[in-house]
Formats: structure tokens, C-alpha cells, sequence
């Protein structure tokens, strides 16, 4: 039961042209805000139409602009968890989900809410409203709202923004129990990649309305291969670089050679904040000396932003995370650090 | 004493029965919108909401060239034996046509107010248009449906130059309450006029605590509902 989206739409100045297929395997739809991503949910879901384009869900055609072929949204047999969950506030959490429920008996009806509200463990709360459970507790009823109808496909339009660190730890748990016990094709759009990294297998990275990068999880994540992907799976150094020869480049702002693994051609590398590490100083091969501008100290994690000594400019900036114990065994009073930059990890863009 | 209270009769069968009719046309109105090309939508809306800021008597004025005897639906009505000039039906398509623009923004601006994805989540769940409109837009946009009822009433009872130039000021058939207090006070039967300005200002007055009543109750609803 896969899913095959390829569509364009114009809206003003912007357009969505994007292509991409969903297999048993859930999802993620990464971009920016104002990717597109949400527009491709809606056009997926029926309640935006595409310019031109088809849509297939396994053999179904839900949309296709040649054949003139344009499913109604409540035919598309499709679940869709909106960001703000969209309970009816008007009605209890039962009515909710029965509000959906037709061509069933009021005994059949009444056990599949039961049955629902039971896999999403909010059995206790069907009396009552919306306005009185909480994001996580209303999120859980999104979803068995939408799953009562047995959808083909699942669609999550950025289920964590709205929620905070601790119940967000509980909800990466509800949704991973219910997208693997979920049979048919699920997407979850998100902006953020830790969020798609846990939730799904398969990432396409949106930019622009437009796929840039796709692929597993893993594949993407160690090899970004364009700009916009680094970012968005969180990268936090991307510099521009001259290639010297089939191993080295020259790092143009922080004035030093570096040694690559990947010979093609590119103008820049990206190197994520993480993987640095501190040497002795008298190491050199892949290493980099620098002045610790400013250090910011998280909870459980320290960003320290370093100036490379031999930078022809002031305020380049290097970008570094470690963790608390390794910062506290390396910091010094001098404020010289030695960065290693492993040339396996060094992405090339 | 009948003859006394027929202003009174009058006019609350005229304001009820308009208020109905603008109740229905308003939130069938303001519900089709929604689904209007943008494009045409502002010119529409402005013709909605036009008969809000025309003077009385212009709006009387069009109604009068459309509905009279040559008019573009009069002449259809004639054929048909109908005149509603001068006809208690005239004092009603006034009320209508002025009160109308409240009950259609108040309506438009309650639904507006819904958040739009609850809409799409009952789109997506394969909820019928009906159902949608009946069972989530209605209940969730009541309080602002209910304030432009009231608001409607109020209008379509103080309705006075439309309803002079289509249905005349005719004793015991189209005399309205304000009708009745103008040709009152022309007349010089200052006491008339005084007790129908206190009837018509103890309805309004009743009027606008019920308005207030609405409002703090859809304060209520909403902040719960947002909640």
C-alpha cells in the first residue's frame, strides 16, 4: 500500500513541484517553514487542489489532473492529525469520535470508540471536553479520531510543536507504538529532525516546494549532499572551500587545509557542531587552532562558538557542542583550543 | 382601543416575521460565501453589506423603482395580480433589506471565528457539507448568530424611510410604531407620540440587555472553547 505523489501548484510567487513516494514505511517530510510542506499535506489529504499532477494511493487514483480525476477529501479515506489536534470543542471526546462513524450500528459504532479510546489509553476521559485535557491528552484523541475511520494513510502536520519537553517524551512513544501497529502509508511533516529521525525511516527533504534530498534516515543524516539538508538535519558549520587537490581543500575564511574523503565536485563542506573534537596542540593534521569566543551553557550540553587564529577576518565563527563532563576536562584558562575535524565525518556540499 | 393598538401589532408582526426571513437569508448568505471564488467575494460582500450605510430613503427609493408597477420584478408581480406597494408586505422587504447587512456580517464574522482546520478535520472524516454546517458551524458560531438576531430585530423594528416610501404610512395595514410617531408629532398629538417613543425605547432598551446578556455568554463560551 505505497503512495505516489507528484504535483505542482502555483500560489502567487511561490510553486510547489514535487515528487516523492511513501512505502510501508512511515515518512518525514522536512522543510523550513514556508517549504510547502503543509500545502503538499493538504493536497495529499483533498483539501487543497494541486494545478496538475497524480496522486495514487496503492492502485487508487485519488488525483489526476490529466484524467480529471479529483477524489473528495472524505473519500480519500485519509486520517489527518493538524498541528493544533482540531477536536470539536463542542463536543465530548466520545462524540468526537463518533461524530465520523456512519453505515454502522449505534452497538458497533459505540465499540469502536471504546476500542479506539482504549489503544490511546484515554478510555477515563470520554466525558470530557476538549478545553479540559491537555495537548498531549487531546493529541492522543486526534488520533484515535482519525484512526476509527481505518484510513489508508496517516498524515501529522508537526505533532510536537505545541507540546512541551516531558510530554513530548511520552507522545514520541504513543505515536511510534500506534505508526507501528498502523498498516498503510504515513507522513509526518516537521521542520524539526530529531522529531523525523525518531519517527520515521525514510526523510524527503523539502526546500522551496521542492524535493532536494531523499532517502533512509541514515543515508540522509551522514550524507546531506545539498546545503539546505545540512541545515535542516541540524549542521551547524558550513563553510565555502577551494579544492587543492584529490584529497584537501582550503577553507577559505578559517585559512587552513583540511582532508576529505569525497572527490567530487563542490564549493563547500559542513561539519556538524557534534563530531568536533579537542586535541593537544601540537597536533595539526585536520586540525585547526582556535581562540573560544563565547560559551553557552546549556543544561546538559555546552555550545562553544571558536575563532580560528590564522582567520584573516574577525567573527568567523566555529560552532561547537560538547557535553558538560568533556568541556569541564578540556577547558582551559589560556582560551586556545585545538579542533579536530575527522575527515570521514566532513559532509561535502 | 383596537384601532389604538394596531401600530404596536403592526409593527412586531412586521419586525418578527423580518427577522426571520433575514435570519435564514443572512446565515445562507454568509455560509455560501465561504465557498466564493476570492475574486468575486469583495464585490459581493460590499453588496451585502451596502443597505448597512444607504440612507433609508434610498434604499426606499431602489426598492420602489424595482417593486413598483413598472418595475423589474414588479411588472412580473403585476402580471401575477400582486402590487406590494402600499401592502403590509412592503413594511416587511423593507425591515428585510435594512436589516439584513447585520445578520449577514455578525453571521459571516461568527463563522469566520471558527478555526478552519476543525472544519477540515470534518472534511477529511467524510462528514457531509450538511453535516458540517449543521452539527459544527451553527453550534460553535451561535453566540455571534444570536447577537445578530437581536441586532436585526432592533433594526428591522426602527425601520422608518424605506417603510415610508414603499408601504406608506396607511393606518391599521402598514403604520409601523415609528411611522406612527412621526405622523403623531406632525399631527400635534404629542401624547401619542410620547407613549409609542416609550414603547418603542422600553423594547430596545430590553433589546440591548439581551445583546449585552449574548455577549458576556459568548465570552464565556469561546474562552472556554479556546481553552
Amino acid at each position: 500500500m505505497g503512495l505516489k505523489v507528484e504535483i505542482n501548484k502555483k500560489i502567487n510567487d511561490f510553486e510547489l513541484d514535487i515528487k516523492f513516494q511513501v512505502n510501508n514505511k512511515p515518512l518525514a517530510l522536512l522543510g523550513s517553514s514556508g517549504s510547502g510542506k503543509s500545502m503538499t499535506l493538504k493536497c495529499i489529504a483533498g483539501l487543497e487542489k494541486p494545478d496538475t499532477g497524480i496522486i495514487c494511493s496503492g492502485e487508487k487514483e485519488l488525483f489526476n489532473s490529466k484524467k480529471k480525476i479529483n477524489i473528495s477529501s472524505g473519500q480519500r479515506k485519509i486520517g489527518f492529525i493538524f498541528q493544533n489536534y482540531a477536536l470539536f470543542p463542542h463536543m465530548t471526546v466520545y462524540e468526537n469520535i463518533l461524530f465520523g462513524l456512519r453505515n454502522k450500528s449505534k452497538e458497533e459504532k459505540k465499540e469502536i470508540v471504546y476500542e479506539e479510546l482504549k489503544k490511546v489509553h484515554m478510555l477515563d476521559f470520554e466525558s470530557r471536553y476538549p478545553s479540559e485535557l491537555s495537548g498531549g491528552q487531546q493529541q492522543r484523541v486526534a488520533i484515535a479520531r482519525a484512526l476509527s475511520l481505518k484510513p489508508d494513510i496517516l498524515l501529522f502536520d508537526e505533532p510536537f510543536s505545541a507540546l512541551d519537553d516531558y510530554t513530548r517524551g511520552l507522545v514520541v512513544k504513543e505515536i511510534g507504538e500506534t505508526l507501528s501497529e498502523f498498516k498503510g502509508s504515513t507522513i509526518v511533516v516537521t521542520h524539526n529532525m530529531d522529531e523525523a529521525y525518531r519517527l520515521c525511516e525514510d526523510i524527503v527533504v523539502i526546500n522551496n516546494g521542492a524535493e532536494e534530498r531523499s532517502g533512509d534516515k541514515e543515508s540522509v543524516f551522514n550524507n546531506p549532499k545539498t546545503i539546505q539538508t545540512a541545515r535542516l538535519t541540524g549542521c551547524k558549520n558550513i563553510v565555502d572551500v577551494t579544492p587543492i587537490d584529490e584529497e584537501s581543500v582550503y577553507v577559505n575564511d578559517w585559512n587552513c587545509i583540511l582532508k576529505v574523503l569525497n572527490n567530487k565536485n563542490f564549493s563547500k563542506i559542513g561539519y556538524r557542531a557534534h563530531y568536533i573534537e579537542l586535541e593537544e596542540q601540537d597536533k595539526s593534521e585536520n586540525c585547526v587552532l582556535c581562540r573560544m569566543e563565547y560559551v553557552s551553557e546549556g543544561a546538559f550540553e555546552v555550545t562553544v562558538y571558536m575563532q580560528p587564529l590564522e582567520a584573516f577576518k574577525e567573527n568567523i565563527v566555529i560552532q561547537c557542542e560538547f557535553t558538560r563532563d568533556y568541556w569541564n576536562k578540556f577547558k582551559n584558562n589560556e582560551n586556545i583550543y585545538n579542533l579536530h575535524f575527522d575527515s570521514k565525518k566532513i559532509f561535502t556540499l | 382601543m383596537n384601532q389604538e393598538w394596531m401600530p404596536f401589532i403592526i409593527s412586531i408582526k412586521t419586525a418578527l416575521t423580518a427577522t426571520g426571513i433575514t435570519f435564514l437569508l443572512g446565515i445562507l448568505a454568509a455560509n455560501k460565501m465561504r465557498k466564493i471564488k476570492v475574486k468575486y467575494r469583495g464585490f459581493l460582500d460590499s453588496l451585502f453589506t451596502l443597505p448597512m450605510v444607504l440612507p433609508p430613503t434610498v434604499i426606499g427609493f431602489f426598492l420602489l423603482v424595482i417593486l413598483g408597477r413598472n418595475g423589474f420584478i414588479g411588472k412580473i408581480l403585476y402580471s401575477m395580480g400582486i402590487n406590494v406597494i402600499f401592502s403590509w408586505a412592503a413594511t416587511v422587504i423593507a425591515a428585510v433589506v435594512v436589516s439584513f447587512p447585520l445578520m449577514y456580517s455578525t453571521a459571516k464574522g461568527a463563522f469566520e471565528q471558527i478555526d478552519k482546520n476543525i472544519i477540515n478535520a470534518a472534511q477529511t472524516m467524510g462528514v457531509s457539507s450538511f453535516k458540517i454546517f449543521w452539527k459544527i458551524m451553527i453550534p460553535l458560531a451561535w453566540p455571534g448568530i444570536a447577537a445578530g438576531t437581536i441586532l436585526s430585530f432592533a433594526r428591522a423594528l426602527g425601520e422608518f424611510g424605506a417603510t415610508l416610501m414603499i408601504a406608506g404610512n396607511i393606518p391599521g395595514k402598514t403604520q409601523t410604531i415609528p411611522l406612527a410617531i412621526y405622523f403623531a408629532a406632525e399631527g400635534g398629538d404629542i401624547e401619542s407620540a410620547l407613549t409609542w417613543v416609550y414603547t418603542i425605547f422600553g423594547i430596545s432598551l430590553f433589546t440591548m440587555v439581551m445583546m449585552n446578556f449574548w455577549n458576556n455568554y459568548q465570552r464565556k463560551i469561546v474562552g472556554k472553547l479556546k481553552n
